[in-house]
């Protein structure tokens, strides 16, 4: 539902370049739409059924060669989804079911369940819109005609950070569905992040209502996830937390919410700031709480504060130490200096 | 440990379907321990279906909200809680749920003190970490959805989680 409520909210804005959007029959074929309103259509759910069929790789950080995943998806509007990510041998490695309400990403080699809520950009506290005014505040969004992708022509758009930032991400947008057909992110040093690519797309093809439909099968483990939550400052205070947030932030990040998680009877805060297009997230365990970081977190950093560890994983820079009895772990696609300036202004 | 054992009947006990014998043995504990007393109110706040109801719209202007940070984190150095008392009061976390009226933190907080093993209760991995980051990008207006998704439900199989 709010889904349909983000779609209702986006397609009442004025869209300046919703008719140079479509370039068919356009008087000078070739002059791109404006990169904004590509950007903008990109983010609306589809409107029409498709199944497709996906490679995403995600670089570890300290190996030469990224792992490669494919997947199918299938979709149905307005919130239906099933993604089939398919192991090395061409077997189901996991299946992700969005059927309206809830989420539910199965291994069926383990036999087990996760169920949750899809993450829902209409609970935050920055909605859509004004996340979307943040992006615009902080990247640069260029257009320019892009290669096909799964035999489709597309516009590609570049984001580069206004702070004199490497693209930070790219993005291949089917020129007359909209539609994200490849997406590249770059982290702070210049390499390659997540990758996606369409590899065959079958747009308008109705999908079978069944598919969207899943019940754990007998035997196997359910296990509950979290729910997304999206709670501001003055909340947290409210129930007794004294909140520990840095002052200062690379450009164009703000503090956007946090959310608790529950740790036996204490918890532990997920501060999150925004920048429009990436995410900063700080967490502040209070001492009960064991950290269990793992040897990966094996580089000393120097902090004013004592000694920090840091490591690199896929999802972004780590870094954790302790302060005042606290312990912090900062996570975020930056570099080891721009965590390191972030935790020594954690007051 | 008691405590431990007595906890994983809560949720049997809150529903009525725990045995004569039992109930009595965790009603003797419950009498004895408010850590499992609190503990049952969390369960019995789950079962009686606290749901998340929509946030109040709330349009921070990007000034407004830096100058918020900026006096939040003035004030946390005079409301810092001594090590070792860290964490959110039951009754306060209780107050904050009534007062405004909305509990989604606390509906999570009850399914996850449910779904995770004891072991897990207290301890914060690099996994949940990194799940929680991923989890909250993909809220971001240019997610790669695909990608955010793929990876998380690849990496929620290193955690752990007992039967639910
Ligand atoms: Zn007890």
């Amino acid at each position: 539902m709010t889904k349909t409520l983000v779609l209702a909210l986006l397609a009442a804005l004025p869209l300046s370049g919703k008719e140079n959007a479509r370039p068919s029959g356009a008087a000078r074929p070739s002059a791109p739409p404006e990169a904004l309103a590509v950007l903008r259509r990109s983010l609306e759910p589809p409107q029409q059924p498709y199944s497709a069929e996906l490679a995403v790789a995600r670089p570890e950080p300290g190996q030469g060669q990224a792992a490669s995943r494919r997947l199918t998806v299938r979709f149905s509007p307005p919130n239906l989804y099933r993604r089939e990510i398919l192991g090395p041998a061409g077997a189901t490695a996991r299946l992700i079911v969005e059927d309206g309400r809830t989420e539910w990403i199965y291994d069926p080699e383990r036999r087990k369940v996760w169920k949750g809520e899809p993450a829902d950009p209409f609970f935050k506290r920055f909605g859509p819109e004004e996340e979307f005014d943040r992006l615009n505040e902080n990247y640069d969004v260029a257009i320019a005609s892009g290669e096909p992708v799964a035999g489709r022509s597309t516009w590609l758009l570049t984001l580069r950070s206004r702070s004199g930032g490497i693209p930070a991400r790219r993005l291949w947008v089917d020129r007359r569905s909209f539609l994200l057909l490849r997406a590249e992110a770059r982290r702070s040093d210049g390499t390659l992040g997540d990758a996606m690519r369409m590899t065959r797309l079958r747009l308008g093809a109705a999908q079978d209502q069944a598919l969207f439909r899943f019940s754990p099968p007998a035997g196997s483990t359910v296990v509950a996830r979290a729910e997304p939550d999206y709670l501001a400052l003055d909340e947290a205070k409210a129930a007794g937390f004294a909140p520990r947030l840095p002052t200062w932030l690379p450009s164009g990040y703000v503090f956007e919410s946090l959310s608790i998680i529950p740790k036996g009877r204490r918890s532990v805060v997920h501060y999150r700031f925004s920048d429009g297009l990436s995410v900063l997230s700080l967490f502040q365990c209070p001492p009960r709480v064991r950290l269990d970081l793992g040897a990966r977190l094996n580089r000393r950093v120097k902090l004013s504060s004592g000694r920090g560890y840091a490591t690199r994983t896929a999802e972004g820079s780590v870094l954790s130490w302790n302060s005042g009895g606290w312990r912090f772990v900062l996570v975020g696609p930056a570099s080891d200096e721009t965590l390191r300036r972030v935790a020594e202004s954690v007051r | 440990m008691e405590c431990d054992r007595m906890r994983e009947s809560l949720e049997s006990y809150a529903a009525g379907r725990l045995p004569g014998a039992e109930a009595s043995r965790l009603e003797a504990h419950l009498r004895q321990c408010p850590d499992c007393s609190r503990e049952l109110q969390w369960v019995r706040v789950l079962k009686a279906g606290v749901r998340k109801a929509p946030r109040p719209a709330m349009p921070p202007d990007l000034r407004a909200e830096l100058l918020r940070l900026a006096r939040a984190a003035s004030l946390s150095r005079s409301g810092e809680r001594p090590p070792g008392k860290g964490g959110v009061p039951w009754h306060a976390a209780w107050r904050w749920a009534a007062g405004f009226g909305f509990a989604s933190a606390f509906a999570a907080a009850a399914i996850l003190v449910i779904g995770r093993s004891p072991a897990a209760e207290e301890t914060l991995s690099l996994d949940e970490v990194l799940e929680a980051h991923s989890s909250y990008e993909m809220t971001m207006p240019a997610a790669d959805r695909e990608s955010l998704i793929t990876n998380l439900s690849l990496r929620l199989s290193q955690e752990g989680g007992r039967h639910d």
